[in-house]
């Protein structure tokens, strides 16, 4: 209303000026009508009136609102002056837009991986609990921080003695098959306790939660609760599906609502959810009558607690402390170990952690490569930053004189600063706006990169929300307020009188140092994200040409899971064989085999074993377990070491066979090799610790589960035919040797596949090769990403460094020319240049190398990195000096080209 | 910025004066800036010559205050001017400047009447 009105009353300039106009001619016509002549009553009209622009400055300066005007002026001037110099205000918002794009893209990762917190009620009330035993064995999972799986009957004494906390809820969670009617499909079941969404605060979108009811030990009720995603994909949000069933690993479950939750982790959204109580019906071996309920040893559930008000951390943690060990003392005579075992058993400790975040996976090893690359884009924005003051403080010097003139004419030096500031928070917001979308645009080419394999893929999206936004204004403001205060300073400090004595003479003074410096400073940087992405680089070429342990050239995989189609074992092995069968009789194939596990997949399966006469002094180590079939080594060009190998005789009925890999040597029979075949093991289910598996053989170690994962354990390798679980989840990976074309062969293998099987989808088929590259993804996004900023950064330098030379070469035009108008020689001039060059590139190499030094050690410090070559500092230096090599081409050849005459007219 | 600086010093120093010399000037009728300022010369008998620099600015201020209104409107020699109307309540605020300033002006005068006592030069 106010603003309306203030609209409506305020006058115009144009107004104004009428107005006053209107004064003058009334005066010009009384003076002429009293006889004076036009020309003479003008002029004296004028005198009398006084300085128009003052009287018109100070009238509006009644209106209020000045500052607006004010700003509104200052930017019509920036836009002005942008205009008059479109190339350098392109090559300014260019190199924002790089920097602030690629700040935008990381945070946006960073953000989603580090920052974010679960969408509950008070995420910052929640805790996790971790607990560090000298006795812990392998978990039931094999990823993550295993520290954080507790046991049921562990988790549920906290639950019930603890006064501190507000509810301790838990979740476990295991890929299952969804079925409706005649459709399976893969997805994630989560395991909750009946408190779980009272815990977290959550609501049901529709329907209702899982609650206490559902979840009585041993008696719970078959009801699922979906998650939001997954009623959205796959039933299109329909009310209706409130009371239908659903089949999850076959067994029947009745849907009671939709929840609006992700789960405690961004990497496997669960698509339902089900009450604790439910998991001996639906989990992996279930029919083995492993009770995990009432299993102590067994690892495998993670708590999530909720603080009370009043309560901090430290006390909560010291009160679930003693919870902790009163239970770990009672359970003593329950467990039957003794000796050793109970001592290591006391042993343990529990900490709280910070939950808001949920459990950060991606963080646990994405976190570090993130740190670095985010601080390698921070580098580049600030010699971007640093770049664009450079060009701005040449471009200020070059417009002294219209300063100064400005100055004597009246312009307040705050005026002339409130300018500068203007051109560069203009410049700043357009190149944040371009930086902004360049960085999304980013994102989305890079994210599309990640292989669909990848946990990275569900959990990273290029969803900008207002954080992001926020960052990446106040990161464009920020270096605009920064870069623009150089040449804004300049304006301040003018002083007309000089400047324009000077004249068109060279005026060096404090800008050109500055300039220098910035300069010194950009290439110093430069050089240290050089080295730091040379050092990536290097790792990932290791990475590349570290021997698997298997062939990898003419070899096709793909995965099927015709467990997942609700049928028998028997029926299941069948079918795999039917489908190893045709595989082997296609033209070109050498050999066909499966096995359980995915080679290179990032996913490990296993537990804990036991070995005949070994007994256990440290902690448990976990194995890894392949059920493979009897040409699987062969097909991988796995030797025998010792032993044989497993054939069609070792069937489900026959002895229990085995064969293990070295590290399995090494560790149960201290390397002797020869002792290890013959020798007896059993899984260790519970408390069961039956040895009636044989060792047959030995073979060397492979890299199973990913070439970057430097330490896999111990392997074993048993049958297919004798696999231990009956489970549903009983997926096959097939692997294919041939030496006819992959794109072919993948074509006749989709096919015959369906035709075997209608119903069977195939996953991730591919060549051995793509499996190797999907397993240094990650190493090999960060040496690009790496690679990519250093070149930004070797770019930025050279043409800040440029833009330096070329100014230097423009001041002394005249000198140059007087020089050779003098008799100098051209290689004489040209050396003008070349100091000025030499100075500032050893200058900012010298800085730079110990920057670069102290970069690669914190590198080495934070990751699995290896190696410091020598020369690779060497090699980054050469690259540098090649670059300011390049951007004092053009300076040169300028310079070079001065035309005596020509200076000389001038002057 | 410098002179614009001893310009407003000179608007200061006149500031309530010029107002009420302004709006009483407009009781009459309403009347353009040039008109205003002619009228104060004669009226002052030549003495009172307000420069440009005051009155548009305190034409503008006053206007901003609502005291008067301005249009525009041909002049008796047909030239388009801005004229300024007093408002309502910029009579009232004439009314209390008048009095305001006729107690002044006694106060200052008894001042300057009263023959310093106890006191010699």
């Amino acid at each position: 209303m106010r603003l309306l009105r203030w609209n409506r009353t305020r006058p115009t300039d144009a107004e104004l000026s009428d107005e006053l106009e209107a004064h003058l001619r009334m005066a010009i016509a009384e003076k002429v009508k009293r006889g004076e002549s036009p020309e003479e009553a003008r002029a004296g009209a004028l005198r009398e009136f006084g300085n128009l622009p003052l009287v018109r400055e100070v009238t509006r300066q009644q209106w209020g609102g000045q500052w607006m005007h004010a700003i509104a002026r200052d930017l019509k001037y920036a836009v002005r002056q942008i205009r008059r110099s479109p190339g350098l205000a392109a090559t300014v918002i260019t190199m924002l837009a790089l920097g602030v794009g690629a700040n935008t893209a990381l945070f946006t990762v960073f953000q989603q991986v580090v920052l974010a917190t679960l969408p509950v009620r008070d995420p910052n009330q929640l805790i996790l609990l971790s607990h560090k035993s000298a006795s812990d064995e392998g978990s039931w999972s094999t990823w993550g921080d295993q520290s954080l799986y507790f046991s049921y009957p562990a988790y549920a004494a906290l639950r019930d003695r603890s006064r501190t906390l507000d509810g301790l809820a838990a979740s476990a969670f295991s890929p299952v098959n969804l079925t409706t009617g005649a459709s399976a499909e893969k997805g994630n079941a989560e395991y909750v306790t009946g408190n779980y969404f009272s815990v977290l605060g959550t609501r049901a979108v529709l329907g209702r939660v899982i609650d206490g009811a559902d979840d009585r030990l041993h008696a719970g009720n078959a009801v699922a609760v979906l998650s939001e995603e997954y009623w959205r994909s796959r039933y299109g949000g329909d009310a209706s599906i409130l009371n239908r069933v659903l089949r999850v690993n076959g067994v029947p479950f009745t849907i009671v609502g939709v929840v609006r939750y992700r789960g405690l982790t961004s990497e496997y959204v669960p698509s339902v959810f089900v009450p604790m109580a439910m998991q001996h019906a639906v989990m992996e071996g279930r029919d083995l009558g492993h009770d995990r309920l009432n299993d102590m040893l067994f690892y495998w559930i993670t708590p999530v607690g909720r603080l009370k008000p009043d309560i901090s951390r430290e006390m909560a943690e010291a009160e679930l402390n003693s919870i902790w060990l009163d239970w770990h003392r009672s359970a003593i005579p329950l467990l039957h170990r003794g000796g050793d075992f109970d001592k290591q058993w006391m042993q343990t400790r529990l900490s709280l952690k910070d939950g808001s975040h949920g459990l950060q996976f991606l963080e646990s090893y994405l976190g570090s490569p993130l740190r670095i690359l985010f601080s390698m884009v921070a580098v580049v924005l600030a010699i971007a930053c640093s770049n664009v003051a450079t060009l701005l403080l040449v471009k200020a010097a070059g417009r002294r004189r219209e300063l100064a003139i400005k100055n004597a004419l009246g312009a307040s030096r705050w005026h002339l600063c409130r300018q500068a500031l203007a051109e560069g928070l203009l410049l700043g917001g357009i190149g944040a706006a371009a930086g902004l979308l360049a960085g999304s645009v980013t994102l989305r080419v890079v994210l599309g990169m990640i292989p669909g394999t990848s946990a990275m893929k569900t959990a990273l999206s290029q969803h900008l929300d207002w954080r992001v936004l926020l960052f990446s204004v106040c990161l464009g403001l920020g270096t605009s307020i920064l870069f623009s205060l150089g040449p804004a300073l300049t304006g301040m400090q003018t002083d007309p009188l000089g400047a324009l004595q000077a004249g068109s003479r060279t005026v060096i003074d404090g800008g050109t140092q500055w300039q220098g410096t910035l300069v010194i400073g950009e290439i110093a940087l430069s050089l240290a994200l050089l080295v730091s992405a040379a050092l990536v680089a290097q790792t990932l070429y290791h990475l590349r040409t570290v021997n698997p342990g298997f062939a990898i050239r003419h070899c096709l995989t793909f995965t099927v899971d015709a467990s997942a189609l609700a049928k028998q074992s028997t029926q299941v092995r069948n079918e795999y064989d039917v489908i190893q069968g045709t595989l082997q009789r296609m033209p070109g194939v050498t050999s066909a085999s499966y096995s359980s596990m995915d080679l290179l997949g990032d996913d490990e399966g296993g537990g804990s074993i036991t070995v005949r006469g070994y007994t256990e002094t440290g902690p448990r180590v976990p194995v890894d377990f392949d059920w493979v079939t009897p040409d699987f080594l062969s097909t991988m060009q796995v030797p025998m070491l010792l032993g044989r190998n497993f054939t069609a005789q070792d069937a489900d009925s026959s002895q229990k066979v085995a064969i293990v890999d070295e590290a399995f040597v090494r560790h149960f029979f201290n390397g002797n090799t020869g002792a290890t075949v013959g020798g007896q093991l059993g899984l260790t289910i519970g408390n069961a610790t039956k040895t009636d598996i044989q060792i047959v053989g030995v073979v060397p170690e492979i890299h199973s589960v990913g070439l970057s994962r430097n330490a896999t354990g111990p392997m074993l390798y048993m049958p297919y035919a004798q696999s231990w679980t009956r489970a549903h989840s009983h997926p096959a990976s097939f692997y294919v040797r041939s030496t006819a074309a992959p794109g072919q062969l993948e074509e006749l293998i989709r096919t015959t596949v369906f035709q075997i099987d209608h119903d069977l989808p195939i996953v991730g088929l591919g060549t051995m090769q793509q499996k190797v590259d999907g397993s240094i993804f990650q190493q090999r996004l960060m040496a690009m990403l790496a690679c990519t900023m250093a070149a930004m950064a070797l770019l930025m330098s050279a043409i800040g460094l440029y833009g330096v030379l070329s100014f230097a070469v423009a001041q002394r035009t005249r000198e140059i020319g007087i020089r050779i108008a003098l008799g100098a020689s051209r290689v004489r001039v040209a050396s003008v240049v070349f100091r000025r060059l030499l100075t500032l590139m050893i200058a900012g190499l010298v800085v730079g190398a110990p920057l670069a030094w102290s970069a690669s050690r914190i590198l080495l410090s934070f990751t699995k990195l290896t190696g410091s070559a020598p020369y690779l500092f060497a090699g980054s230096a050469l690259v540098m000096s090649l670059a300011c090599g390049l951007a004092a081409l053009l300076p040169l050849q300028r310079a070079l080209t001065v035309d005596p005459m020509q200076t000389l007219r001038a002057e | 910025m410098a002179r614009a600086e001893s310009y407003k010093n000179r608007i200061e120093l006149l500031q309530g004066t010029l107002d009420m010399l302004i709006l009483q000037t407009l009781r009459w009728a309403p009347q353009h800036g040039y008109g205003i300022s002619q009228a104060l010369r004669t009226n002052s008998d030549e003495v009172l010559q307000v420069e440009t620099g005051s009155l548009y600015p305190a034409l503008h201020r006053l206007e901003r205050q609502k005291w008067v209104s301005s249009q525009w409107k041909q002049t008796e020699s047909n030239q388009r001017a801005k004229f300024y109307t007093i408002t309502a309540e910029g009579k009232k605020q004439l009314a209390s400047d008048h009095s305001r300033w006729q107690q002044m002006v006694e106060v200052i005068a008894r001042i300057m009447q009263t023959e310093p006592e106890g006191k010699n030069a």
